[in-house]
């Protein structure tokens, strides 16, 4: 199942990082606020289009908060919006399942309210395929960059190059991935 | 291969589950089937991202640790510096990668950033027997509980929590996330050594990141990826650093950025001169 490495990219979207020659970029000092999985991946491509950057974070050393302990797939084919059609009926249910995947606190601030009611104006089938379309196109793109990365740095983190499974155990479940990947 | 938006995919049965991951052999009867992601891939963001760091560091990068950034100094449209517990440091740009805890910065200076944590939880256990372990990401689907090898370790994490800044770890959080994995993969771990932890995904109400310009000229923001940061920190990275720099970014990136709110949005923040703003 090598299938997935660069003979699944096309050509024109397989990029040469670095290397490059970045002419043009004038370097500036780059203030870069927070540590974690995001920050600490733009101050390295800042640094190698040389610029002086400098990484601010309140914790004693990087990835100390949510790039910590996460579940640990990049998984581009999962990269889909949880705004999605069909979604605020089953999040209702969800709620109330035993070993609940969603949980509400009741506690409700203008904040969260806002974000969830804009969250349900993203549920429509046509804000779902914008949103998903710039998800994969960013996850993909992503991957691609990680793969030169290691090729570049050797960088090992263990991982793994195995895909990842998505496991059913009702036949209902089985019968949604087509559409799961498609809509 | 069967594709899905150029994803390529397999759909498995029972069979075919146990075969890709041998671990499960003892569920099998639980199983209904499965779907297979061959592009995808799994590691430790955490070791990832402190070796890109020390990596960084190596080439130039000044790392400032156990400081706490207060506020952004604004003068003529521009960020002067930023106002920390270790003083008032100047720059000629501003990259805001807080997660969660982004749009505070950013409120102050008139942006909204519609980024809110949803709470996430993992435990992490050892491998006690590695016949039974998973060799690579098992997502269980009815749980919505990924289990992944992580070396001599399983990583379990999932759930998903709205509950504000909360950090507070429940037992019964726990015991999902230990029911999941024990009801696939029995044995495998020790869970008498598992190691429980939470996080805050900083989640845009769009599932799209906010990757990008601001509407203050030198401030960019990188910020609002939900669950996948470690899928999308690399080409985020990439992109923030291309458009940092002022060159053409290699994927397209104008709706990947915050003026998409700006020109999509329905209430609150339409500012006039926004909607010309670019990538």
């Amino acid at each position: 199942m090598g299938a997935r490495n660069h003979q699944e990219i096309p050509q024109e979207r397989r990029y040469l990082h670095f290397n490059t020659g970045l002419i043009g970029v004038a370097k500036m000092k780059v203030v870069v606020l927070g540590a974690g999985v995001i920050g600490v991946t733009s101050a390295w491509y800042l640094a190698k289009a040389g610029h002086e950057v400098t990484v601010i974070d309140r914790q004693p050393a990087a990835a100390l908060e949510t790039s910590f302990a996460n579940a640990g797939e990049i998984s581009p084919g999962y990269s889909s919006p949880w705004a999605a059609p069909g979604i605020p009926v089953k999040a209702l249910k969800w709620m109330f399942m035993e070993h609940a995947p969603l949980i509400l606190q009741p506690k409700l601030d203008w904040a969260r309210l806002s974000w969830m009611a804009r969250m349900l104006m993203n549920c429509t089938a046509d804000a779902y395929a914008v949103n998903k379309s710039r998800m994969v196109r960013l996850a993909e793109y992503s991957r691609d960059c990680l793969m030169d990365l290691r090729a570049e740095t050797g960088i090992s983190y263990d991982e793994r190059t195995q895909g990842t499974l998505q496991l059913f155990r009702t036949e209902k479940q089985v019968a949604r991935p087509r559409r799961i990947l498609r809509c | 291969m069967l594709k899905a938006d150029g994803v390529p995919f397999e759909v498995l049965d029972a069979d075919q589950c146990v075969a890709a991951e041998p671990g499960l052999a003892s569920a099998k009867a639980k199983i209904a089937g499965g779907l297979r992601l061959p592009g995808d891939e799994t590691g430790d963001c955490f070791k990832f991202t402190q070796s890109l760091a020390d990596m960084a560091r190596a080439a130039g990068v000044t790392f400032r640790h156990g400081i706490s950034i207060d506020r952004l100094e604004a003068e003529g449209g521009r960020i002067v510096a930023v106002h920390t517990s270790a003083g008032r440091v100047v720059a000629d740009s501003f990259v805001l990668a807080l997660g969660s805890y982004s749009p505070m910065l950013a409120a102050p200076l008139g942006i909204k950033l519609p980024v809110y944590p949803v709470k996430g939880y993992s435990i992490t256990v050892p491998v006690v027997d590695a016949d039974r372990a998973p060799v690579s990401t098992v997502m269980d689907e009815t749980h919505k509980i990924a289990i992944t090898r992580l070396g001599d370790r399983i990583r379990v994490g999932g759930m998903a929590e709205i509950a504000g800044f909360d950090m507070s770890l429940s037992p019964k959080r726990q015991a999902t996330l230990t029911h999941s994995v024990e009801d696939l993969f029995g044995g495998a771990g020790d869970q008498s050594k598992a190691q429980f932890w939470c996080g805050l995904r900083p989640m845009t109400p769009d599932g799209t990141p906010i990757v990008g310009r601001s509407p203050i000229q030198n401030l960019f923001l990188n910020t609002g990826h939900g669950t996948l940061g470690w899928t999308m920190a690399a080409g985020s990275g990439r992109v923030l650093a291309d458009i940092v720099s002022g060159q053409r970014t290699e994927i397209a990136a104008a709706d990947l950025g915050y003026a998409r709110y700006l020109r999509d949005g329905r209430k609150g923040q339409r500012q006039g001169s926004g909607a010309a703003l670019p990538a």
